[in-house]
């Protein structure tokens, strides 16, 4: 028995310092992220919850293990109102760098609050993993550099450890959507699809007939079986990318903002809100000469503050307004217009990842 | 780095709510992305069954209510159960409790769903203000469920028949 567990701890062992040594992790590059983490979070995806405090009680049924099942129904105006603007300060927090470790926490808490409410309708969103990123990056030295109250420094090796869970939790996400496809999907049957079903179903039953969409479903059946099988051996291969190289996982990281761009045009099912956990895997450290200079130059500070009391006041008029409105721009009813936001922000964060990712290795590579 | 403790802890936290979705109840919060394996039969057509929701106007005509208007500012992904419910206007439309949700209850895990005279009376007073707001009467509201059959290419519809048609009264 002893034997055997020694033999269990030593792939243990093996599995997370493999891992470990597949994601470079650099102090520098991870407070950049921090900066970018925090205008994503104010820009393009805050969650908000106010709009939920106006209806009846009859539309409350929170799923089993939820949270909400503590509640009777949904609680009233000035709790939500208390945890959007809470979620706003936090935000503002992470984005400053004021005390980001806890306000990555308090962030992540008050969004799972909020959302077991949200998710009291009946459907689960799946938006996790970028709760999964700030928890984890929460026990980083994310917050002690380029920050205006930084966080106190820890031993780096919790750096490693944070991105190396962070790591698995996106294979195991990635995993939990393939398995059952992979059940269903992979067979040499032609005249079944699953690539159809999302096509078509989101199509016609479910009116997502923007962008690309009316292209989409032209597509020939057998072309969208054989994307069943693409979409399979994606979604089951990331541990396995993982484990095999650096340069593998960020091949793998770059094929899911490629996947999320083919979503949002031919599925219209954007995920902005997964957007920003790839890039936790970029190298920013190239960045941070000049945002450190950039930071301590008065312009950039005559232009950055009243720029954030802008996002401020616009956030905050969405929130006392009871407008549900995840990104700056528009309200969430505005479905084409937020679809072309959500483009924008995939083919930015793909370019942003080319360039973190592949063009600085290959410049390191021949310095 | 983690150890083996940590690890089985981990295998744990995130395998438990997977297997509880396979067997039909997600639980939140958990590290799960939307699966949705079923497949769709090669064919010219596709049968959908649409839930709609009519108004009557001041001429005392009805006319079908923009979903999405109505629901605001419930996104209408999430209304998709309020639908299928029928609004819980109607008792029986309501999905009953499965031997799952019943033990379930008994745990503790899961509150009970029956709507009091109050609740009823606050669900009522919400349709109503929705039905105002976009220009309907507020005394009735009629739903209908729709069996279409699509055509794929053009989104033609070939064949509509109405499964379940029913007028509530407000008031």
């Amino acid at each position: 028995m002893s034997r055997f567990i020694r033999w269990i701890n030593t792939i243990n062992n093996r599995f997370w310092v493999r891992i470990s040594t597949n994601i470079p992790v650099n102090v520098a590059s991870l407070c950049i992220f921090r900066i970018i983490t925090g205008l994503f979070l104010l820009i393009i995806f805050l969650p908000d919850f106010t709009w939920m405090s106006k209806l009846p009680r009859a539309f409350f049924r929170p799923p089993v293990l939820s949270l909400a099942n503590l509640s009777t129904g949904f609680p009233n105006k000035y709790f939500f109102l208390a945890l959007d603007v809470l979620l706003l300060v936090a935000s503002l927090c992470i984005t400053t760098g004021i005390k980001a470790k806890i306000a990555s926490r308090i962030f992540v808490i008050l969004s799972l609050v909020g959302l077991n409410f949200q998710y009291s309708f009946g459907k689960i969103d799946h938006s996790i993993l970028l709760y999964c990123l700030l928890f984890c990056l929460s026990f980083t030295n994310w917050g002690t550099q380029l920050s205006l109250v930084p966080d106190k420094i820890r031993h780096s090796k919790y750096d490693q450890k944070a991105l190396s869970l962070f790591a698995v939790l996106i294979c195991f996400a990635f995993f939990s959507a393939g398995f059952e496809k992979a059940l269903k999907w992979i067979n040499s049957d032609f005249n079944s699809s699953g690539t159809a079903n999302w096509m078509y179903t989101g199509y016609y039953a479910f009116d997502r007939q923007f962008l690309l969409a009316p292209w989409g479903k032209s597509f020939p059946f057998g072309a969208q079986k054989l994307m069943d099988y693409c979409a399979v051996v994606f979604e089951l291969s990331p541990l396995v990318m993982l484990l095999i190289s650096p340069r593998s996982w960020k091949i793998w990281l770059l094929t899911a903002c490629i996947f999320h761009i083919m979503n949002t045009l031919f599925l219209n099912i954007s995920f902005t809100f997964n957007a920003i956990i790839y890039l936790v895997f970029c190298d920013f450290s190239f960045l941070y000469k000049a945002i450190a200079t950039l930071l301590s130059r008065a312009v950039f500070r005559l232009i950055a503050v009243p720029a954030t009391v802008l996002i401020v006041v616009l956030r905050l008029t969405n929130i006392f307004t009871c407008t549900a409105a995840s990104n700056l721009f528009f309200s969430g009813r505005l479905i084409e217009a937020n679809l072309y936001v959500a483009t924008l922000v995939w083919i930015l964060i793909t370019l942003i990842f080319i360039k973190a990712s592949f063009k600085i290795e290959r410049e390191k590579m021949s310095a | 780095m983690f150890s083996l403790r940590s690890s089985i802890i981990l295998l744990l936290v995130l395998f438990v709510p997977f297997l509880l979705r396979l067997l039909g109840s997600e639980p939140y919060p958990a590290v799960l992305l939307p699966s949705n394996a079923e497949t769709i039969l090669k064919n010219n057509f596709l049968t959908i069954k649409n839930i709609r929701l009519f108004g009557i106007r001041n001429d005392r005509s009805w006319e079908e209510i923009n979903k999405m208007v109505f629901f605001e500012p419930i996104p209408l992904e999430h209304a998709g159960i309020i639908l299928m419910s029928h609004l819980f206007l109607n008792a029986n439309r309501i999905p009953q409790d499965s031997k799952k949700d019943v033990l379930y209850r008994k745990l503790g895990l899961l509150r009970n769903r029956t709507l009091s005279a109050s609740d009823i009376y606050e669900l009522h007073t919400w349709i109503k203000s929705r039905l105002s707001a976009n220009g309907f009467a507020t005394a009735k509201i009629r739903i209908a469920v729709y069996r279409e059959n699509v055509l794929i290419q053009t989104g033609a519809v070939i064949k509509k028949e109405i499964l379940y048609e029913q007028v509530y009264t407000l008031d």
